[in-house]
């Protein structure tokens, strides 16, 4: 087996929260969380508000400092802090992100060509001839269509916004993308469309996924395996297929009991409360 | 058959045109649908197919300048020409509204207690000491136990699930005929939404009122609701049975949605729309789903289907008939 690409141990992260009354206090947002990622392979992290899915995303994206443990990328640790604009540029090579809104994650005055060309000429040395030529099959991987190039976001709808944040984050051919809530704001059957580029690209340009996500279908048909985060914790791992059929823990038994489908019932778990 | 008794809420051939830069601008094309007395209905589309606008205009909340066409009668009075004292008491006693996001929807500086009891105290003229004491017991039927510390507290001091259920105690509690209740639970985590759902279904069977629950989830829509109706751009595509839509559905634009969600059971290439849903003002003269039907004929880009009567649903497609059996529905409930 080759080294994994993504490796975390034991990281754990504290943010300083004042209390009502004003008393300064910790509050554990992600603790003892360990998880290995491997070249090419798709990981979810899955839970609800709060769960910590998104700090430990950030964290390996390199947006937060841990507050203990270690996050390690191709073999090298992640160090938080301040990074010099050399190593901020190589880290982008190689970890990108793509977020849930795609009405605040592009420039409104940039044209899809310009916001995806602006990456390339960043990191690569090729000539104009070269970007455009780049710009256009990156669209085109992501399923737009060559009248989109010269479109300003405003134009365009979430789904389509979504694939330009998609196109824009594969430009620099990263090991790794980090997709954090990526396709929860889009219509189902724009989604759907989404969902089916997304398994497409990771098979084609073998780039892996850290999927952050609530939505147990989406993490299904997207990754192969996740981890099931509850108030900071990881409280189930392993191959998605196992997890979702066999869930062994209370709370991911409870996440997927939840989720209406065809024949379901909403169940009340707090009574109602009789006069004490 | 026994005749039909005369229903609660009637939208009748429902038209509405919003000002956008002083243009007009088409949102519904043609809305008709019935609610009965007691009845839950779930409204069903995705963005922009005019699910929620038909809702403000059941309130009589649409912006200035809007222009509405054919009729909303309520209990058999049309809500379009209820003068304003009439319109303050339909408003106030007859129907609730529940939003999607609470927080926005409360004032953020006034406490839970003052917020609950404006409208029993201020419109209804209850005394505050009897309007607290019901408040008190309706906090309690939506599950929150230490209601009295509650009424003290402001919107920020509570989690969204909690502040949802103040919302649905506070709909309860002008004792409405009919709710509206408008993505109500899109903000909140899947397992607090389950917990939200019961209430607010149980709750409602329990006082025999009337629902219109518009949300974008079928699933959910279908488990406490009667009747599912499916808007597309501006238009009810297809009416039917919320305990078996998903096997019996009728109209292209429904068997795509169905088929368009991710199972949590099996990986497969998602079945997907083509395009992206369409706004109401785009469509051309033929049926709205034209543009994205697998089913499109010559006459679906002509004529503009009405919506009519088959086997137990309402269906507005020329070919559904034909189609039936053909729109690669699951054959079995699983997802």
């Amino acid at each position: 087996m080759s080294a994994p690409l993504l490796h975390a141990a034991d990281v754990r992260k504290t943010f300083v929260v004042r209390d009502e009354s004003g008393r300064r206090d910790e509050l554990v947002a992600a603790d003892g969380v360990s998880f290995t990622l491997a070249t090419g392979g798709s990981l979810a992290l899955v839970g609800e508000s709060g769960s910590g899915k998104t700090t430990i995303a950030r964290i390996v994206a390199g947006l937060e400092t841990p507050s203990g443990g270690t996050v390690e990328l191709l073999g090298e640790a992640r160090t938080g802090g301040r990074v010099s604009r050399a190593v901020r540029k190589r880290r982008a090579r190689q970890v990108q992100m793509v977020f849930q809104d795609p009405y605040g994650s592009l420039d409104p005055r940039q044209t899809v060509a310009a916001c995806v060309e602006e990456v390339l000429r960043e990191h690569f040395d090729g000539d104009r001839c070269w970007r455009r030529e780049r710009v256009a099959s990156l669209l085109q991987q992501v399923g737009l269509e060559e009248r989109h190039a010269d479109q300003r976001p405003r134009r365009l709808s979430g789904g389509q916004r979504q694939r330009v944040a998609i196109a824009r984050a594969l430009a620099v051919e990263p090991r790794l993308l980090i997709l954090d809530e990526a396709v929860s704001a889009l219509d189902v059957s724009v989604q759907a469309q989404v969902i089916n580029m997304l398994v497409e690209l990771r098979r084609t340009t073998g780039v892996a996924f850290l999927f952050v996500s609530h939505d147990l279908g989406v993490v299904r048909q997207v990754t192969e395996d996740c981890l099931v985060m509850h108030r900071g914790r990881v409280v189930e791992a392993g191959p998605t297929a196992d997890v979702l059929d066999h869930p062994a823990d209370a709370y991911t038994q409870r996440l997927l009991s939840a989720i209406p489908r065809p024949g379901w019932q909403p169940r009340r778990r707090t009574a109602e409360v009789s006069d004490a | 058959m026994t005749p039909a008794p005369t229903p609660l809420l009637e939208l009748d051939g429902l038209r509405v045109d919003l000002r956008v830069d002083g243009a007009l601008r088409r949102v519904i094309h043609d809305v008709s649908l019935r609610l009965g007395v007691g009845e839950a209905v779930g409204l069903v589309g995705e963005s922009g197919s005019g699910k929620s606008i038909t809702a403000r205009t059941i309130m009589r909340l649409l912006p200035r300048g809007a222009e509405v066409a054919g009729d909303v009668r309520f209990g058999g009075r049309s809500v379009l020409e209820l003068g304003a004292r009439d319109l303050r008491r339909y408003r106030a006693t007859d129907v609730a509204m529940i939003y999607q996001d609470p927080r926005a929807h409360l004032n953020p500086v006034r406490t839970i207690g003052d917020f609950l009891l404006e409208g029993p105290v201020h419109a209804v003229g209850a005394s505050r000491a009897d309007a607290t004491e019901a408040a008190v017991a309706l906090l309690r039927s939506v599950g929150i136990p230490d209601a009295p510390r509650r009424l003290r507290q402001y919107p920020h001091q509570l989690s969204g699930g909690l502040l949802q259920r103040v919302v649905i105690a506070a709909a309860l509690l002008a004792e409405p005929q009919l709710i509206l209740a408008d993505e109500p639970t899109t903000a909140l985590d899947v397992t607090t939404q389950e917990e939200v759902m019961a209430i607010l279904d149980d709750q409602r069977r329990k006082r025999g009122v009337a629902m219109l629950f518009i949300t974008h989830d079928l699933d959910l829509a279908a488990a406490v609701t009667d009747r599912l109706a499916v808007m597309y751009a501006g238009t009810v595509a297809e009416v039917g049975p919320a305990a078996d839509l998903h096997r019996t559905a009728l109209h292209p634009y429904t068997a795509g949605l169905l088929a368009a969600r991710p199972s949590t059971t099996r990986v497969e290439r998602l079945t997907t729309i083509p395009g992206r849903p369409v706004s109401a003002f785009e469509v051309g003269p033929g049926c709205v789903f034209a543009s994205r039907c697998a089913h499109v004929e010559d006459r679906c880009r002509a004529e503009r289907p009405a919506l009519r009567a088959l086997e137990d649903h309402m269906v507005a497609c020329h070919r559904a008939e034909e189609l039936r059996g053909a729109l690669g529905l699951p054959a079995a409930a699983a997802r």
